[in-house]
């Protein structure tokens, strides 16, 4: 009897595993899932009936339906167990289904801007060897049912809006955000443009993350209200990014760039390939800069600590270092004057450390 | 023997359908889960006295 019912279960977790394999989305909880379990109930008790009275051969294939039946029937009962609570939780851990849409399109100019507000989610914008951009746009829904999903998918999806103007194309992807609660979703939105392209980008975030990456950039504002803000193989002529609450990484090259967090940190590495001005600014927080050790790079640093500590390679000269409580230190690499490519660095946090390394 | 692999069949195919049943009416919010569990218990057990009953009286039946 016991090796029966061990038998009963094995089969019932192999089906169920099977079943998330094959279909995972199916975690996610459907409304059919109770009354699909009632009527296998009723043809499974229809089965018993017939086993009492049909012959012997006919009773042992309706036996081996009804078992096969009563294996469905509990593999619907756990995916409801573990499917319904889920859902219920929502974000993040709640069962989320993803709908995928992709827009794109030759560019006729080269100046192109780019506009995004992405309430929750994660936006990139990269650039490819294409001569056309692509808009990715995937939404995500955590909704309690399967098919309410995609009655959100269906009213939520992404409108990207492309139009000339001026000489640039403007690309402006709007997302709704307008549920009713308990379903929640969010946008993740990647963006490829022409590597020839000069890219105007106003990106903004509530909730997420903002990353830019291998783009020549014109003209960029980024802000991140809470999260963070990536740039990777960047050159811009003006760039600026802005974190109430998050992290700044960038990899860049900027004639000028602003990086700003309330409370975060901003860690900053210039390749060092066009001169240029860079304020680094944290209030509660942290501001590492990583310059290169080139001989025609000069780095200039004036830097302000309220409450923190502001570290610099020892062999730079010290023009100016005051201050006991607030620090304020302007120090240069010994090639300033004479380096082709002229590196400013303007950094000031209120409580934390500014620290500048180069190599 | 197939008498009692039948009735073991319809009981099982019972609880499924009581399980079913009553799952809907909570998720539709007909009841909550407080009274969904006493009516399970109240389901299931009328369906061991009827089962009792029926067996057993089978049983003496077959004895005598």
């Amino acid at each position: 009897m016991a090796r029966k019912v061990l038998v009963e279960v094995g089969v019932v977790l192999v089906a169920l595993g099977v079943i998330l394999l094959v279909a995972p989305n199916l975690l996610a909880y459907r409304d059919v899932y109770p009354l699909a379990v009632a009527c296998i109930g009723l043809a499974v008790m229809s089965l018993g009936f017939a086993m009492a009275v049909a012959p012997p051969r006919a009773a042992l294939a309706f036996k081996a339906l009804a078992s096969a039946l009563v294996v469905v029937g509990f593999v619907l009962i756990v995916l409801g167990v573990v499917g319904a609570p889920l859902a219920l939780l929502s974000f993040p851990v709640g069962p989320g289904r993803s709908f995928n849409y992709v827009t794109s399109g030759p560019l006729e100019d080269r100046v192109v801007r780019l506009e995004v507000r992405n309430a929750i989610g994660r936006t990139s914008v990269m650039a490819w060897d294409s001569d056309e951009y692509m808009v990715n746009v995937t939404l995500r829904v955590y909704a309690l049912t399967w098919e309410q999903a995609e009655r959100i998918a269906e009213t939520h999806k992404p409108r990207v809006v492309v139009e000339r103007a001026g000489g640039k194309t403007v690309i402006r992807v709007e997302l709704n955000y307008r549920v009713e609660i308990p379903v929640f979703i969010t946008y993740d939105v990647i963006v490829m443009l022409p590597k020839r392209a000069s890219v105007e980008l106003a990106l903004l975030t509530t909730t997420g993350e903002v990353g830019v990456e291998g783009l020549r950039v014109a003209e960029a504002a980024l802000r991140a209200t809470t999260g963070r803000i990536a740039l990777r193989d960047v050159t811009a002529s003006t760039l600026n990014a802005t974190a109430t609450t998050g992290e700044i990484e960038a990899v860049l090259d900027a004639e000028r760039a602003s990086f700003s967090v309330t409370t975060g940190e901003v860690n900053v590495r210039i390749i060092g390939s066009v001169s240029g001005e860079y304020v680094l600014s944290a209030t509660t927080g942290e501001v590492n800069v990583e310059v290169p050790d080139k001989p025609d790079v000069g780095v200039r640093l004036v830097a302000t600590s309220t409450l923190g500590d502001i570290d610099y390679p020892g062999h730079w000269v010290t023009e100016m270092e005051r201050g006991r409580v607030s620090t304020t230190v302007v120090a240069r690499t010994p090639n300033f004057d004479e380096a082709q490519v002229k590196i400013t660095l303007r950094a000031k946090v209120t409580t934390g450390d500014v620290e500048v390394t180069q190599g | 023997m197939a008498r009692e692999e039948a009735l073991k069949t319809i009981g099982r195919g019972y609880a499924l359908l009581v399980i079913g049943a009553l799952w809907y009416l909570v998720q539709e919010g007909v009841l909550d889960l407080g009274k969904a569990f006493a009516l399970f218990l109240v389901l299931i057990g009328l369906y061991l006295i009827v089962k009792g009953s029926v067996v057993g009286s089978h049983g003496k039946e077959g004895a005598g």
